[in-house]
């Protein structure tokens, strides 16, 4: 039976990698496309990498995984807090490879904090800050220190020492490698290993183009690198869960609601969500995820169960000046996007950004738009897939969602009958 | 060993059951708790002075 290696490197969009190919910086990558095998292809909304990984190990999309963001909220007492992999409550291609009785290893796959039991090995990705607690099995931790392996870089170096900051991602790299060369002699059917580091330049500096060339020269080594340990006998699929974009101008959601009147709080400047005023209509969190202040649902709900659809109706007709406005791209109700037994924790209403304009909360702000010292923004359609030997269906005919199905069928495994997924090979 | 569940929880596993590609309730429970048995032995919840530091990267990121 054929065992298949993924690399995924987060938020590299198509876009960047078809420019950068023809410049020539990155002559290996080039070397594996094929003409039906390299596609452009669909993120989630929100396009966040804890909701498009979740929906990428799971197959499902966010009403039947359970994770909407990196923040999300409890409603009733209304609490803020951050999802990790014990919030996602779906089963992941991991324990479902492992409850076929095949062996996977898995490494820094975002929303895999805490390390699930599957059968192999198993390294969180960045929710974990430390190693000792980021590993299945424990007794592995050890080695992944002494070969260098790190979590994650610091992003804050970014902004208060640039020579640290690419030092970190160069070690970060290198670490990626050497763990692929440390555990790819084990038994394994299943090999995944994520790039963060990726994701981490583009926010800072999508807009530079020559830190860009340079940075990503850098990873076509990488990747050469990583090639030359995989085994002959594996396939190899390469993807990003997202594209990216320079930011032009940030747009805050809450300031917005404000001035419409669907937003009060109860002091004159709020520093959180906490101080909201029980008259409030719809509040947001980061990135366009608007939530009803539904009576029997939120903590201080104001508005009857029976005018839910009304409301929400009336709150749409004014969110879509923004895609008048040119604003946003669109304006979506729950039911639209997802489906599932998580489907009311969902938000009720999503908001798709326009390329150049991210979407923020902005609670404690009183302007609608500004800027901030992040410079890349995620994008939907413009994440890439790479999987060699393998003609796939055509350029955003299928999302994130969709190719857990082919993972499962490669690898011999019948998919969960609820599986959304549709597959991605033709 | 029997154990009782109240109907209304029993029905909610019943959906979780079957989003999550479980063959049926009862390995669902089994799961849910031979992880929390393990988790109880090894993995805790996330320390607070993690969260914390989780908290300030996502926000250097522009996630919060």
């Amino acid at each position: 039976m054929k065992r298949l290696f993924i690399l995924s490197i987060d938020g590299v969009p198509y876009s960047l990698l078809t420019s950068l190919i023809e410049m020539g910086v990155m002559p290996f990558f080039k070397s594996l496309i094929t003409d039906k095998g390299f596609r452009r292809y669909n993120s989630v909304l929100p396009t966040i990498s804890s909701v498009a990984w979740a929906s990428f190990m799971t197959g499902k999309n966010p009403g039947a995984h359970g994770i909407f963001g990196f923040i999300d909220r409890r409603p009733s007492p209304f609490t803020l807090y951050l999802p990790t992999g014990k919030n996602l409550r779906a089963k992941t291609l991991f324990e479902i490879v492992s409850d076929a009785g095949k062996r996977t290893i898995c490494f820094n796959v975002p929303m895999t904090t805490p390390p699930r039991k599957v059968n192999g090995i198993m390294v969180s990705g960045f929710l974990s800050t430390k190693l000792h607690s980021a590993v299945h099995p424990p007794e592995i931790s050890q080695k992944l220190e002494y070969i260098g392996y790190i979590i994650d870089v610091d992003p804050s170096l970014a902004l208060k020492d640039e020579s640290a900051f690419w030092t970190q991602v160069h070690n970060a790299l290198e670490g990626r490698k050497n763990a692929v060369k440390t555990f790819i002699g084990q038994e394994w059917d299943l090999f995944m290993l994520h790039i963060m580091e990726t994701d981490r330049v583009n926010h800072f500096y999508i807009h530079e183009h020559e830190k860009i060339r340079s940075f990503y020269q850098e990873l076509d080594h990488c990747i050469k690198g990583i090639f030359e340990y995989i085994p002959d006998d594996a396939d190899v699929l390469l993807l990003s869960d997202h594209g990216f974009c320079s930011i032009e101008k940030e747009f805050y959601v809450n300031p917005y609601l404000s001035r419409k009147g669907l937003l009060k709080f109860k002091v004159e400047n709020p520093k959180s969500l906490n101080e909201m005023d029980p008259s409030t209509t719809a509040y947001s969190l980061i990135p366009g995820r608007i939530y009803l202040n539904l009576r029997g649902r939120e903590e201080m709900g104001s508005i009857p169960q029976g005018d839910y659809s009304r409301v929400r109706n009336e709150v749409v007709d004014i969110l879509e000046e923004l895609v008048d406005n040119g604003i946003i791209k669109k304006v979506w109700v729950k039911e639209e996007l997802y489906s599932g037994p998580f489907l009311d924790e969902a938000p009720d209403i999503i908001l798709e950004p326009i390329e150049g304009i991210d979407i923020k909360e902005g609670t404690n702000r009183k302007e609608l738009f500004g800027k901030s010292s992040i410079k890349g923004m995620h994008t939907l359609e413009d994440a890439f897939i790479l999987w060699t030997g393998k003609e796939l269906k055509k350029n955003n005919s299928f999302s994130i969602i969709d190719i857990a199905t082919s993972i499962l069928e490669e690898l011999g495994i019948e998919r969960p009958s609820d599986m959304e997924a549709s597959g991605c090979i033709k | 060993m029997k154990i009782d569940i109240p109907d209304s929880l029993y029905t909610k596993l019943e959906a979780v059951a079957r989003s999550g590609g479980w063959k049926d309730v009862e390995s669902l429970i089994i799961f849910l708790l031979r992880k929390g048995a393990q988790e109880q032995q090894s993995y805790q919840d996330i320390p607070e002075e993690e969260k914390e530091e989780i908290r300030r990267k996502l926000k250097e990121l522009g996630y919060l």
